[in-house]
């Protein structure tokens, strides 16, 4: 049996024991990464990007999360676009997360919604993917002015996370 | 365009040179922006720092 063959039995067993995620696509940067949500409302391309920062002399990425109108080049992270796949989605950008810190292991990610709202949303995808992520990353959360081990039960203003070793 | 398997997570992910870099694009670039001025403010967690500097 081929390689090709034996990989793609395991992804579509470990596929099936773990969340529903769309494909990830990616660029030679592992930096930016697109997936398309598919739904009632058709199809909407998603798109990630971790943008390097620096802040009182580290440096970390900024993770933006939005849908992207091919049309117009724009990209909203406000729109609802009711394709009922909430879920799938998150994980989606959970596992981006991952695919990220595969390649920039030394590296914190900061995550924040652009309102409460989303950042309640990412919080249900940090805890919806808990298991997994919980094994991999340092996770924490910026609550009532300091930062906190990530608790699946507490709402946060913000998030870090960084690679375990 | 090739895809691998992601060590860790197990799940196919596809590089493909039609993703674009977005890293100018006003929407990333402003983002970028609030979270500095968020981390300029507030900090990172020490423990996550002591961890980044343990790393190296």
């Amino acid at each position: 049996m081929s390689q090709f063959v034996i990989s793609y039995l395991q992804y579509n067993i470990l596929n099936i024991m773990n969340l529903e995620k769309y494909p990830i696509k990616t660029n030679a940067g592992y930096l930016d990464f697109e997936f398309d949500s598919e739904g009632p409302n058709g199809i909407i391309k998603k798109v990630v990007r971790f943008s390097p920062q620096n802040s009182n002399g580290v440096t970390y990425f900024n993770l933006g999360f939005g849908d992207l109108d091919p049309r117009t080049g724009e990209i909203n992270d406000l729109s609802k676009s009711n394709n009922n796949d909430r879920d799938k989605i998150l994980a989606t950008v959970a596992a981006t997360v991952l695919v990220f810190t595969e390649h920039f292991p030394d590296v914190m990610v900061y995550a924040q919604g652009s309102t409460q709202a989303r950042t309640r949303l990412y919080q249900m995808g940090i805890a919806s993917n808990w298991e997994e992520i919980n094994n991999l990353l340092y996770v924490y959360g910026f609550i009532k002015g300091e930062w906190t081990e990530f608790r699946s039960d507490t709402n946060y203003d913000a998030f870090l996370v960084m690679r375990k070793k | 365009m090739a895809s691998v398997i992601s060590k860790t997570l197990k799940i196919r992910v596809q590089t493909d040179s039609n993703v674009k870099d977005y890293g100018n694009h006003p929407f990333f670039v402003d983002k970028a922006k609030k979270s500095k001025a968020f981390l300029d403010e507030h900090g990172f967690p020490k423990e996550l720092l002591n961890k980044k500097k343990a790393s190296f």
